[in-house]
């Protein structure tokens, strides 16, 4: 009598617990990988990517730390342009992070999906704030463009996948649960040095409000398509939205998953944040820690 | 001793706040008319102005509504019949039509009308198929009845066309609850897009566009501090609450004048400082005109720091603490005049525990009733917090981080989940479902393939919805047995917990987080709980063309409300499915006993329950399924029931493992004790099901050709009444006796006994409240004729020598209501 144990999600667990992205998507640990992409590309037509932590990286910081990073930027353009003064630097987070879920509260149901987006997130905020749109609507989000830009790159190894697929002939898109619309996930995109030409096109929940962990997306690229689930393959990180999802609703999918050490970082400057952010008592901001 | 506007004002003035900023993204996504409810949302309106400085940023203005003036125009032209009659029922109660008529009626109709009399002497039910009917009919008072509606169903109509003025969306904003009035006019006015902000929502039915600013939650919950205020939502709708009465007509309609008197009322409305309630509202406005210019992340701070100390007096509020926020007393609506006091004073005659339970702030009445150290406890029970009275802390967020921050890897609350397997793809299909859909996600999937075809398998996980890092193929190339399968399976990995999900069964997706849940409780780890057991669906199925073909499903032993080594020796009474359990027990018993090929869960249950207790989750989690219906290869062959096809492998092995369990010295000698007590009890069961059988027998002989199809309960196949539920000819029959009875004649013992019961009919449902009921009143209910009690102690020899019976005025009727239903007994009926 023989036993034999096979150990799934080899590959997954790898990248992980690995240090940081590069160390394993510079590897040769990587071989595996890209071994079951080309077999499943293969049986596929369309090959679809998440955005973020997927195609451009983010780095350490946690999304608290990226607003108050972009709170700062719009304090020090409105003093720049002569615009008197605005909020303190927490008032400004406060209010980015409660327009936020505000928006996230209270959107248009579409087939039971609700997204935010960054043109209402942006003039809640103001409003909130009691400073007139103008100027203040283009100032933050001109402040969040920017510093959203300088925390991202792209992804090396994403990159040679896509050249991998457009060289078999196949259809590459991008699709995101994102507040930011198809446009600025464009220009952020390319602001990260990834051609857009070999994209055909990006879907972002901000336009289409249904959304990749609904799984409703997946049927909407399926309809724009007209092709079956099984053609497609999808790769993010993810594990609700760019897999689970996916494979519940008969596509092809491959979990990228993000580097434990870097989640851990963002849940330290998230922490931090939350510690620095507090006085006497603890703001109760509602935005989650980035999940271990 | 802290101010009440200390605490309250920064709580008040957060909500304002955030009112504020939720209606100007209402307003800007497409053009809100923003309608503060009367008679609430003046005063809120009053105080969110005094935020703004007198600019909302929006169109907004005091809407003259409540929620019988919603029911009478979603009864006009029959609109939204359902609806209306539903929120109707639920504020008259049972109660005889003529009076829900006068109350519909009462600014509307004279005195002397006579149309007013012939609806009054209408003394049935208010039910929705009389009421419907009265409604549709075509005598003068119901057209009368019926015009009124249809002119507060035009009226309200105007009335909003006017307010919104061409807008498509209109904003309600109240203290909320449910949004009944959200609800009603949406479903009347079906081309308004209506939205709703609320304080707090409190309500299991969701509806779009519902918006709940401060909390929304059943109960209370710790962790989250903002839910105390589901335990005394008084307080709000008491500050906000105008010294007006309700605004129960319509603008411009069939009462115009009544409606603009009511909302003059409510409008011209000034708070008075001598009263307790309308003081604290003053000083709400007051702190929030000082704090107005406050950044919103300092006002959500203070509101954050009052809210845990609102927590703490909400729940375990001090004696002198009550009067500052009881509230002042509330006032009905619904057509209905009156006052209900929220504390409620000693020396009517009640006692402390019925002051209590009638209580509109059940901590503050406890706090006036008892010491302060039996206080504690008693509040923490009344809000749900088990009678550990040290559990509560305070919020400080720190346990939700900590929850936050536990790794999704981590060995801590990991389940193994082992399916055994061979050639059965179907159900494999249907068992990775079942694993891929739990809310748990902390668990390792090990699949044991035991000499099946392998390849079938792997496609399987190829094809599941499942993290792969959490699964693991065990594949054998020939079969080693159930029990050495289970332990390969259960070795292959570690976790915290263990749970066997062979491939035919099922659960609810919440199975594991409730079962994780409870045996890291910290009752589970006093209690010494190492296992946790829930109830089972036992279902019936075939495998016919490869198709599972469902044939229903049962509650499986449904007698089981615990789990004792004593029942477990008498013999295995749950399915592995049901049962999770820590891993540490299984090392120390050292697994499943591989050389049984049956039975090997029932010897391992016995070695646990010796070692450590299991507990119980009284709630339907797990499915254990059963091919126990067609033929060939449905029954026999590869998806054969261990249980079923294997009947008499059982019986050979059951003295296997009764003796081998005496034999071992690993044990503790009392086990071996009860083994042999439970030897006699399946004796004394086996004389008894011998005597039942015999009794039926003669009883069959005896009553010959009358009864030619025997004397079992008559209850065809095909019309089987569901079980574990109370019918609805019960519950007819249960109504109808009380009020008859209430109506009738009665000694004032029993009277006294049977007028509070009345309220609670409605609750039959509740098996508590059903034995409340049945027990206290049970002198008024006869048993129903067709109730066939030969039948009914038939199934149940347990009630022959108890009170159910006997001759006093308990019978097995009552038996039935109170045990039989939630026992999943059928009705037996006679004829």
């Amino acid at each position: 009598m023989a036993t034999e144990t096979i150990i799934y999600g080899r590959e997954e667990r790898e990248i992980y617990e690995a240090p940081d992205f590069d160390s394993y998507y510079r590897s040769d640990r990587v071989q595996p990988l890209v071994d079951r992409f080309e077999t499943l590309l293969a049986r596929t037509d369309i090959c679809s990517f998440d955005v973020f932590d997927t195609v451009l990286l983010r780095d350490e910081r946690s999304e608290l730390e990226r607003f108050a990073d972009v709170a700062a930027e719009f304090i020090r353009r409105a003093a720049a342009a002569g615009e008197g003064s605005v909020p303190e630097l927490r008032t400004c987070l406060s209010a980015r992070v409660l327009a936020a879920s505000t928006a996230y509260q209270m959107s248009p149901e579409v087939q039971g999906c609700r997204e935010g987006r960054f043109e209402e997130i942006v003039r809640n905020l103001v409003a909130s704030l009691s400073l007139p749109e103008e100027p203040y609507l283009a100032l933050w989000r001109e402040a969040e463009f920017e510093i959203e830009a300088s925390q991202l790159r792209g992804s090396a190894f994403i990159e040679n996948l896509i050249d991998l697929a457009v060289a078999r002939d196949k259809t590459v898109i991008f699709v995101s649960d994102m507040y930011l619309s198809a446009s600025d996930i464009a220009r952020l995109v390319e602001g990260c040095g990834i051609s857009l030409e070999k994209i055909a096109r990006i879907f972002s929940s901000a336009d289409t409000v249904v959304n990749k962990r609904s799984g409703l997306v997946y049927d909407l690229v399926c309809g724009e398509y007209g092709t079956e689930p099984g053609r497609i393959l999808h790769l993010g990180d993810s594990l609700e939205g760019d897999f689970i999802a996916a494979k519940r609703r008969g596509l092809e999918a491959i979990h990228l998953p993000i580097p434990k050490a870097i989640l851990r970082k963002r849940l330290d400057s998230h922490r931090r944040m939350m510690d620095r952010l507090g006085g006497d008592a603890a703001l109760p901001l509602p935005i989650a820690p980035p999940a271990l | 001793m802290t101010k009440p506007v200390d605490v309250l004002g920064p709580i008040l003035l957060n909500w304002i706040a955030q009112l504020d900023r939720k209606l100007r993204f209402l307003d800007a996504r497409g053009g809100a008319k923003v309608l503060f409810c009367s008679r609430a949302g003046k005063r809120i309106k009053e105080q969110l102005d005094l935020y703004a400085g007198g600019e909302l940023s929006y169109d907004a203005e005091v809407f003259g509504i409540s929620r019988i003036s919603a029911v009478k125009a979603g009864l006009g032209y029959l609109k939204n019949f359902e609806q209306s009659f539903e929120v109707s029922r639920e504020s008259f109660g049972p109660t005889p039509m003529g009076d829900v008529c006068a109350a519909f009626l009462k600014n509307f109709a004279a005195g002397h009308d006579p149309r007013l009399h012939a609806l009054k002497a209408l003394r049935g039910e208010f039910r929705g198929d009389n009421f419907r009917v009265l409604l549709a009919a075509n005598d003068e008072a119901s057209r009368w009845f019926r015009d009124y509606f249809e002119k507060s169903h035009d009226a309200m109509r105007r009335h909003l066309d006017e307010l919104r003025g061409g807008r498509g969306q209109v904003v309600l904003v109240d203290t909320g609850w449910k949004g009944s009035i959200q609800r009603l006019l949406q479903a009347t006015f079906d081309d308004i897009r209506f939205s709703g902000v609320y304080f707090g929502v409190m309500d299991h039915a969701p509806m779009a566009n519902r918006y709940p600013v401060v909390f929304d939650a059943l109960s209370y919950h710790k962790g989250r501090p903002e839910t105390c205020l589901a335990v005394h939502r008084h307080l709000i709708e008491s500050l906000y609450e105008p010294a007006a009465p309700s605004v129960e007509e319509i603008a411009d309609g069939p009462c115009a004048e009544t409606a603009a008197r009511q909302m003059a009322a409510v409008m011209d409305e000034r708070p008075r400082p001598d009263d307790r309630s309308d003081a604290l509202y003053l000083d709400v406005l007051a702190y929030t005109e000082a704090h107005r210019g406050e950044p919103l992340d300092v006002i959500l701070e203070k509101a954050h720091a009052a809210m845990a100390e609102l927590e703490r007096i909400l729940i375990f509020p001090k004696p002198e603490e009550v009067a500052d926020f009881q509230g002042k007393p509330r006032s009905s609506d619904f057509g209905r005049e009156g006052f209900v006091p929220v504390i409620r004073q000693a020396g009517d005659g009640d006692t402390p525990e019925a002051r209590v339970s009638r209580s509109l702030w059940q901590p503050g009445q406890i706090a006036l009733e008892y010491p302060p150290g039996v206080a504690r406890d008693l509040q923490a029970r009344a809000v749900g917090l088990g009678n550990q009275a040290n559990y509560f802390s305070g919020y400080t967020g720190e346990a939700a981080a900590a929850a936050g921050a536990r790794e999704e890897f981590s060995r801590e609350g990991s389940v193994a989940i082992v399916t055994r397997t061979k050639d059965r793809p179907v159900l494999l299909e249907r068992a990775m479902r079942s694993v891929a859909d739990q809310t748990w996600r902390n668990y390792h999937w090990v699949i044991v393939n035991d000499g099946g075809n392998r390849q079938v398998v792997e496609e399987i996980i190829e094809r599941s919805p499942i993290d792969r890092r959490r699964i693991t193929l065990v594949s054998n190339d020939r079969s080693v047995g159930m029990e050495a399968a289970s332990n390969l399976g259960v070795r292959a990995v570690d976790t915290e917990f263990v749970v066997i999900h062979d491939d035919d069964d099922r659960w609810n997706p919440e199975f594991l987080e409730r079962c994780v849940g409870f045996l890291s409780s910290p009752k589970a780890v006093s209690a010494g709980f190492e296992g946790v057991l829930t109830r089972a669906w036992r279902v019936s199925e075939e495998i016919r063309d490869g198709e599972v073909i469902h044939h229903g499903q049962t509650p499986f032993n449904p007698w089981v409300n615990d789990v004792t080594l004593f029942q477990m020796a008498i013999g295995n009474f749950f399915a592995p499915i049901s049962f999770v359990y820590r891993r540490s027990v299984y090392d120390a018993i050292g697994g499943y006993h591989e050389k049984l090929p049956v039975l090997g869960d029932w010897r391992f249950n016995i070695e646990f329950l010796a070692r450590a207790n299991i507990g119980f989750i009284d709630e339907y989690l797990s499915y254990y399924h059963h091919r126990d219906v067609g033929t060939g290869a449905s029954i026999g062959g590869v998806y054969q029931n261990s249980v079923i096809g294997g009947r008499s492998v059982h019986a050979e092995y059951f003295p296997v493992v009764v003796n081998d369990l005496i034999r071992d010295q690993t044990l503790p000698p009392s086990v071996a004790t009860v083994l042999g007590q439970a030897h006699l009890v399946r004796i004394l069961e086996h004389r008894f099901n011998m005597s039942d059988q015999k009794l039926a027998a003669l009883e069959e002989r005896l009553s010959g050709a009358a009864a030619p199809e025997g004397p079992g309960p008559a209850v065809p196949a095909e019309e089987a009444e569901p079980l574990g539920v109370l019918l609805q000819t019960d519950r007819d029959h249960l109504v109808g006796a009380l009020l008859s009875a209430v109506r009738g004649e009665l000694p004032e013992e029993r009277r006294e006994r049977l007028e509070p019961l009345i309220g609670k009919l409605h609750q039959l449902d509740d098996p508590g409240v059903r034995e409340e009921i049945v027990r206290e009143a049970s002198f008024a209910i006869p048993s129903p004729a067709d109730f066939d009690h030969i039948s009914y102690l038939k199934q149940r020899t347990d009630i022959w020598a108890t009170p159910f019976n006997g001759f006093e005025d308990l019978k097995p009727y009552h038996h039935y209501l109170i045990h039989g239903i939630t026992d999943g007994e059928r009705r037996p009926t006679t004829g």
